[in-house]
């Protein structure tokens, strides 16, 4: 027990905080990068349509899926109706202070309190696209031209709808978050075995 | 990608060769399918290996697009073809000085209206054209993909089509021509399009009789400033040349050396009047009279120098330099050319002009350099009755090489030779410009006017295809009645013997000449670049109607219609008015996708528009006749096509 407790207590090594700077860096350019992007494609459309969900918008082939969507009844996908675009850069912004301010105090259990803070900022965005993804697919208005069966579109992976094969998987900006996440752990295992070495 | 293909050709012969020799027929069926046996199949259609490697070299498989691509005179159709080559495939048929529905061309757009007004001619509203000679806008003596230009031989006007979208953007008309044929041909920059006239017309008086000819009658050329910059030519800074009353035929400008220059076939220098009625010569016989008549050489940088510093007289509100000033200042010379010459076509280097009396065996090579020292010596034999000097024929002159009967027309590949349609023989003849001599012919069917090379007439030809522009196909397709297509014949010019590849159908009448530009010099539009855009001023349209802001507007009995169309609806889908009402529907696409055409046609009121994604237009009328009349979407846009549908109700005036 004391062994944990002098773990949290105890001062990160300079690799560590160099490496939470790097999380924090990596972090950044997410801000401006597509975070997951939705690919539709159908014979008509030989180059295929692209939805690119942003940190703070949605961009990419927009009018014309709207213009696809409008025929089943969904509604139509405006940057604006998402609450989550107006503070979802400023999260990022706010993980990367604290990730930075961590590498400067140096305190094992602020770093871990960022790590989970941020790793459940990211299982709640990703439930927050499923949720969204089963909106769109499920409230369906009843006066469209074309009635579909509701569906609901995986966020990873394939889904066939109509002609359309609908791939959703995450974009750069995912990806850099993924990676500057994955820092944590590292983190930990590095300095639990630091700890165990000058233990000896 | 295209040595490729011609290796899967010698692969495909071969691989026939072997098959014949070993008496291989049998193991696939001939019944097609991949894997079957190419030999087979080719034995019961009754092909040879030549009509295989022709087939190899032109076939496209779907989604592959033409090396290069075609613009042709569409001819009396008054519309120009596009047309993909190799394949020969038909891409597009532009509207240029006729209505055209698919286009929803003049059929109540007020744009096209606009244009078909300032295109009328005597009073007039004219409803086809005569297309002859398509030009693409060149930089540097290339083309560059950008502008095409054609002319109307019949109404003398020349119309401008802009290469992003492919649309008419402008028609001229030349009110002191009776006809125009010279045209349309560009000075290497684009400065000037040429429009040469073609039967003389009285000029500076709007009536003369016959028996005024000589006095009265004159020829002209035209030069038309193109503002690159605008899409449009210039008419305040166009003018024109008096020309003595000869029959003018084709024109070509000078490029490097002889830039600087245009140079002008004409024909009946006899001034023959015709009138076979009252015992004279009739004008086929009368005009062909002289061995020789004269090309016109002339000097347009200097002449656009004497128009800039008001050297002209108005004629019909046109600048025109007089003959007696162009004579004076050194703008126009003559040099004798075997008769009624049908062509003059400048060497790709610019150094020589190359003649085809059409009723003379011989193609004549003329030297720009021999002609520049005879112009500078003032060394000339003679004038013509208008005070023309003449240059002396034999002095300037590089050779003369007999090339068939009839020859016409010639254009160049990249390896120093020439290519000239022969009519009455009715082949082509490749033949070398250093030393002059006859290097293969090819017949062709039959009856050939104008040849198009790949890039044949600029100053870097591609040698690649030609094709033979033939006005006969007697035989060649399966009989339609009398009246025949007109054949355009692709001939292989890569090697040393030229092969006759690919016979395309012309199902509409009398193309002439036309011009084969590479397929990426080409930058079209996908879709309009923002919604509610005018092709009409190329810009956003102050009628633009956004969506949500569709609305009716009513000023007595003006009403105004904001309207916009998206799949699958028009919004408003009912428009109620009262008979008598000037009816003006300003109608946007609000579509970015590209292929998202939507047409707007109403019922029993000939109205059709055509709007490709994001373009704005004004459809204007008086709604005449009560009643009620749907309103729909002329494109199979979408699945629900048929529900893109509205009514216009007018309601009887009580």
């Amino acid at each position: 027990m004391d062994r944990l407790t002098s773990f949290f207590q105890g001062e990160l090594s300079k690799t560590s905080r160099a490496l939470i700077v790097v999380a924090s860096l990596t972090m950044l350019p997410s801000i401006f990068l597509p975070t997951w992007t939705i690919k539709l494609r159908a014979p008509q459309y030989p180059k295929g349509l692209e939805l690119q969900i942003h940190p703070n918008t949605v961009g990419g082939d927009v009018r014309e899926v709207n213009i696809l969507n409008h025929y089943v009844g969904m509604h139509e996908i405006a940057a604006d109706d998402f609450q989550e675009f107006r503070f979802i850069p400023f999260f990022i912004l706010r993980f990367l202070g604290f990730a930075l301010l961590t590498a400067l105090i140096g305190q094992m259990a602020i770093a871990a309190i960022g790590w989970l803070d941020f790793v459940l900022f990211g299982t709640v965005m990703l439930y927050t696209l499923q949720h969204w993804l089963y909106e769109y697919g499920n409230n369906l208005s009843p006066d469209a031209p074309l009635s579909l069966e509701p569906f609901t579109p995986s966020f990873i992976g394939t889904t066939h709808v109509g002609q359309f094969a609908v791939a959703s998987w995450p974009a750069a900006g995912a990806v850099l978050m993924g990676l500057a996440g994955i820092i944590g752990p590292a983190i930990v295992i590095y300095e639990w075995r630091r700890g165990r070495k000058n233990a000896e | 990608m295209r040595s490729n293909r011609v290796g899967w050709g010698v692969v495909l012969t071969a691989a026939l060769a072997l098959a014949g020799a070993a008496g291989l027929h049998s193991c696939a069926g001939a019944g097609g399918g991949p894997g079957a046996d190419v030999s087979a199949i080719a034995s019961e259609r009754g092909l040879s290996e030549a009509d295989i490697v022709a087939a190899v070299k032109t076939y496209q498989p779907t989604g592959r697009f033409d090396e290069y691509v075609m613009f042709a005179s569409g001819g009396h159709s008054g519309q120009v073809l596009v047309i993909g080559v190799p394949s020969m495939r038909l891409l597009k048929v532009i509207a240029a000085f006729t209505p055209e529905p698919w286009q929803g061309f003049a059929y109540g757009s007020q744009e096209h209206q606009e244009l078909m007004e300032s295109a009328m001619m005597a009073g007039h509203e004219i409803k086809w054209g005569d297309t002859h000679h398509p030009a693409l806008s060149e930089t540097d003596g290339d083309y560059d993909g950008q502008f095409l230009f054609i002319n109307d031989k019949a109404n003398p006007r020349i119309a401008v089509i802009d290469l992003r979208d492919f649309e008419t953007k402008q028609i001229l008309t030349n009110p002191n021509m009776g006809t125009n044929h010279g045209g349309t041909f560009v000075t290497p920059n684009t400065e000037y399009v040429i429009e040469g006239a073609q039967y003389s017309v009285p000029l500076w008086t709007d009536y003369a009789d016959v028996d005024r000819y000589q006095e009265d009658y004159r020829g002209l050329v035209t030069l038309w400033k193109f503002d690159r910059a605008r899409g449009r030519v210039d008419e305040n800074q166009s003018f024109s040349i008096e020309l003595p009353p000869y029959w003018h035929d084709l024109a070509d400008a000078g490029k490097g050396p002889s830039f600087g220059w245009v140079f002008l076939n004409s024909f009946n220098t006899e001034m023959a009047t015709g009138g076979i009625e009252d015992g004279n010569p009739a004008f086929e016989s009368g005009v062909s009279a002289n061995d020789m008549d004269y090309m016109h050489v002339i000097n347009w940088q200097k002449a656009a120098e004497l128009a800039a510093a008001g050297r002209t007289r108005e004629a019909r509100g046109n600048q025109v330099i007089e003959l007696q000033t162009a004579i004076d200042e050194g703008v126009l010379f003559f040099i004798p050319e075997p008769k009624s010459p049908h062509g003059v076509d400048v060497t790709p280097d610019g150094r020589f002009l190359v003649v085809s009396g059409k009723l003379d065996p011989n193609v004549t090579v003329y030297s720009w350099e021999k002609i520049q020292q005879a112009i500078a010596d003032g060394q000339f034999s003679g004038e013509d009755a208008y005070g023309v000097p003449i240059i002396d024929f034999a002095s300037v002159i590089d050779g003369q090489l007999n090339v068939g009967l009839g020859p016409l027309h010639t254009q160049y590949d990249d390896k120093g030779n020439a290519y000239t349609s022969i009519f009455l023989d009715t082949k082509v003849t490749k033949w070398s410009l250093d030393p002059l001599q006859v290097l293969d012919q090819i017949d062709v069917h039959y009856n050939v006017g104008h040849l198009a090379a790949a890039e044949g007439d600029t100053r870097t030809p591609d040698g690649k295809y030609l094709v033979a522009m033939n006005k006969w196909s007697i035989d060649r397709f399966n009989p339609v009645g009398p009246l025949l297509p007109q054949n355009f014949q692709l001939i292989d010019i890569s090697g040393d013997k030229m092969q006759l590849l690919y016979d395309m159908p012309i199902g509409i009448g009398e193309p002439h000449y036309a011009q084969i530009v590479k397929a990426d010099k080409l930058q079209p539009f996908e879709y309009y670049p923002e919604i509610g855009y005018s092709p009409a001023t190329m810009s956003a349209s102050a009628d633009a109607v956004q969506g949500g802001e569709e609305r009716v507007e009513r000023t007595g009995n003006q009403v105004d219609v904001y309207m916009t169309s998206i799949r699958s609806h028009f919004t408003p889908e009912y428009i109620r008015v009262r008979e008598g009402d000037r009816v003006t529907i300003h109608i946007t696409s609000l579509e970015q996708a590209h292929d998202a055409t939507h047409g707007f046609g109403i019922a029993k009121y000939n109205i059709n528009l055509s709007l490709e994604a994001g373009e704005s237009q004004t459809v204007s009328f008086v709604a005449d006749e009560p009643g009620v009349f749907p309103y729909y979407c002329t494109e199979f846009c979408s699945a629900l096509h048929l529900e893109m549908t509205g009514y216009l109700l007018v309601e009887p005036r009580g």
